[in-house]
């Protein structure tokens, strides 16, 4: 996504795209974490100073001379500002050479020395970025959203969850409804005590904490120290390696559980989905429940099909919006129908 | 001494062709709008390191069944391993890392313009004005440019600039470094084609090398068949179709256009572009360009000079052999070379073409006539040859030190090339 941003940034279809060439710089290309892969996050300071050395780069002179019998760079008195400002103009006439040169005349007019231009240019190019990847954090959101869609409908089938026929079932059956009142009402306070209990977000923030402080002082950001590393640094700091390790253990632990209550979770939510299936709630891959009853009844038309995939359809876009939108509203169902006056159970009874 | 030269190698990455570029991998039967998708897909997922870590693992379970299978995956992972590199330096290391111990080489980097594989579909890749401008900053590079020996990708459908004075001209200098051109008809276009005639007539004056790809296989146009050759506009190409060679051309390119089953068959059809005898109406009119039809026609097309059953596959006016039409064209003409990269992974052809050669070389007449060693040339088309078995570059620097003689290995590695790229 960031590649792809940047490398839009400067693409014209015409010129050198600077913003690929910018891969290539030293500064860029140590960020990565291996040969094929691209840095996960470039900074707006590191991103403004590295296109800058691309672009005034591109505009240095090369010359091949027989003494040297090689390729040599040719003297060249222009600072890194008229350098930058002679590659813009030497571009193919395009939209993007407009942007680019109103940039650094921008630049030239309210400065008066290279080296204020050359402040100013980085950070035209730095508020250049952060919009360009505000947009591209609202691509990737839509992206990520379509992505859940995908896994929601695949979780939809694989559980066999038709809503519209658990709609029309639990509309239906009085009985059904008082019977999973109290598995909802259970789900309900569940959730209700867990946004309460901060455990598992402490054990997070300890987590993070001590990653942090492990990585400080390691080169590669998006690398966790490895064994080696570490015995490395035994040999140089032997107090260092041991807080170190020290460190890695409590780091595990808190691994383990946060893992623990996550797993938990899960097979709480399956128990209680076993117990809506016990119940009569048409969801899983019954033999009388669609569509394996479809296969074995003459009376199935077209039609039943439709209504199968449209409620297939609506679970999938439910599940979408996520698990804590219909919690919350699960926690206002529950509140309103436990709002206004107990019924007096002696009362009822009589 | 002169050094050992690999004619034919390239170090563009994934990210240099285009996102549907996978296409050329999916059958012809597939409707396009499925291909197109599907290739953008696949092309995004082979890009992430942990599909191919999965299709790794998948082989190696697999591979218990079927080691043969297993194989063909672990070639083909090692093969999207190094073109999904981040850089071409990259690429070029790998490759040079495996001649240093021959002392001085020399490594010809082909750049290739890929940006006109379909002129339908958009896609977001690394044009071939960056990949050149990458190529340049390699060959200033001080640990590199005693060895790297760049070709500049040409493309008449090139547009917003004058292509002889603002890209051959601008690159193919001493200061620039690059040293030869290199064009790829089969991504659509024809080699006469009028917009390449500056090209042809500098690059004839000045000797400047080209390299063109002259095999039945490879990659090739993508698009529809009627987005380039629908309009039936040849006359733009001044065939006559009273001359010998013009009328073969274009009683082909009629074949083709009433044979409505090919017009699906991009892999078969683009062979109108690539046809050897193409180059004969440039060669009519620029006699000396200096021209390698690479490849030697092709491993298939070298067994097929043999074992002429294998031709069925073709149409009959496809049929013609491109190695012996290559074999023929290198007698004929004085600057015509070839080169045995790609071909060289498969040990059959290999044989045939140095029982060839030898053949040629015992019947040949001194007076009139030159040896064709001095003009076939070492090459291998890295990286492409990874997927085939043996196709290393090792693996083919052994079976090439293997199979020929020392007189032909000086004359194929050093004599040849040294002719070619002077």
């Amino acid at each position: 996504m960031l590649y792809q941003t940047i490398s839009s940034m400067f693409e014209d279809k015409l010129n050198v795209n600077f913003g690929q060439l910018l891969y290539d710089h030293p500064v860029i290309a140590n960020l990565r974490k291996d040969r094929s892969s691209f840095p996960q996050y470039i900074s707006p300071e590191i991103f403004s100073s590295a296109i800058i050395d691309v672009i005034s780069n591109y505009a240095r002179v090369y010359e091949y001379t027989e003494d040297a019998g090689a390729i040599v760079l040719k003297p060249d008195n222009r600072n890194i500002f008229e350098r930058c400002k002679a590659a813009v103009l030497n571009m193919k006439q395009t939209d993007l050479k407009l942007v680019l040169i109103n940039m650094l005349d921008k630049c030239d007019l309210e400065n008066t020395t290279p080296s204020k231009a050359v402040a100013e240019l980085q950070l035209q190019m730095q508020q250049w970025f952060n919009a360009q990847m505000d947009r591209a954090t609202g691509w990737y959101k839509i992206k990520t959203a379509v992505r859940l869609r995908w896994v929601a409908f695949i979780v939809a089938i694989a559980l066999n969850v038709d809503s519209i026929h658990v709609f029309t079932t639990l509309f239906n059956s009085p009985n059904l409804r008082a019977q999973i009142t109290p598995i909802a009402q259970s789900i309900a306070d569940n959730y209700k005590k867990q946004q309460n209990d901060t455990t598992t977000d402490e054990a997070l923030k300890e987590y993070k904490a001590i990653r942090l402080q492990l990585l400080a002082g390691h080169d590669n950001l998006h690398k966790r120290p490895d064994n080696d590393s570490i015995r490395k640094q035994i040999s140089n700091d032997s107090l260092q390696a041991t807080i170190a390790l020290k460190n890695f253990k409590k780091v595990d632990s808190i691994g383990h559980e946060v893992d623990s209550i996550r797993a938990q979770t899960v097979t709480a939510t399956l128990d209680q989905l076993n117990n809506l299936s016990g119940l009569g709630v048409p969801i899983g891959w019954k033999s009388n429940i669609a569509p394996r009853i479809f296969l074995s009844s003459d009376k199935v038309d077209f039609t039943d099909w439709i209504w199968y995939i449209l409620g297939i359809v609506i679970t999938a876009l439910s599940i979408s919006m996520g698990a804590p939108f219909w919690f919350d509203l699960l926690l206002k169902f529950i509140n309103v129908r436990k709002a206004g006056v107990k019924p007096d159970n002696t009362s009822s009874s009589q | 001494m002169k050094p050992f030269t690999n004619i034919h190698s390239h170090v563009f990455t994934a990210k240099h062709s285009p996102e549907y570029f996978l296409k050329t991998a999916l059958p012809d039967w597939m409707p396009s709008w499925l291909s197109n998708a599907l290739a953008r897909r696949l092309n995004d997922l082979l890009q992430k390191k942990d599909t191919r870590q999965a299709l790794s693992f998948v082989s190696k379970c697999l591979g218990f069944l079927s080691p043969k299978f297993r194989s063909v995956v672990q070639r083909t992972i090692e093969f999207i391993e190094i073109g999904t590199s981040s850089t071409q330096k990259e690429i070029f290391d790998d490759i040079s890392k495996t001649y240093t111990h021959l002392g001085g080489f020399r490594i010809v980097v082909l750049t290739q313009v890929l940006d006109y594989l379909d002129l339908e579909q958009e896609s977001n890749h690394i044009r071939i004005q960056t990949q050149v401008a990458q190529i340049a900053e390699l060959k200033r590079h001080a640990l590199y440019q005693q060895n790297i020996y760049p070709f500049l990708g040409v493309d008449p459908r090139m547009t917003g600039m004058n292509l002889l004075d603002d890209w051959v001209n601008k690159y193919i200098n001493k200061d620039y470094g690059f040293c030869g051109i290199k064009i790829y008809p089969a991504a659509g276009y024809f080699p006469f084609d009028p917009c390449l005639d500056p090209i042809w007539e500098w690059a004839e004056k000045k000797g400047i090398p080209v390299m063109t790809h002259c095999t039945r296989g490879g990659s090739w146009y993508l698009g529809s068949f009627d987005s380039i050759l629908g309009t039936g506009a040849f006359d733009r190409f001044g065939l006559n179709p009273n001359d010998r060679v013009e009328g073969s051309i274009l009683a082909r390119i009629n074949a083709l256009k009433k044979d409505k089953k090919m017009h699906r068959k991009n892999h078969i059809w683009c062979n109108i572009f690539g046809h050897p005898e193409n180059y004969k109406v440039v060669l009519k009119k620029y006699p000396k360009l200096k021209i390698c039809l690479a490849h030697f026609g092709g491993a298939n097309e070298v067994l097929r000079s043999r074992k002429t059953d294998l031709c069925a596959t073709y149409p009959p006016y496809f049929d013609q052999n491109w190695y012996t039409e290559v074999f023929q064209m290198m007698k004929e003409y004085e600057n015509v070379y070839s080169d045995i990269s790609y071909t060289l992974s498969n040990k059959k052809a290999l044989k045939i073409i140095k029982e060839d050669l030898e053949a040629y070389d015992a019947s040949l007449n001194e007076d009139t006539e030159i040896s064709l060693w001095n003009k076939l040339m070492y090459g291998t088309d890295f990286y492409l040859t990874q997927q085939e078995k043996k196709g290393d570059e090792p693996d083919l620097q052994t079976l090439f030190f293997s199979t020929f003689t020392r007189k032909q290995i000086v004359s194929m590695a050093y004599n040849a090339p040294a002719k070619f790229l002077k």
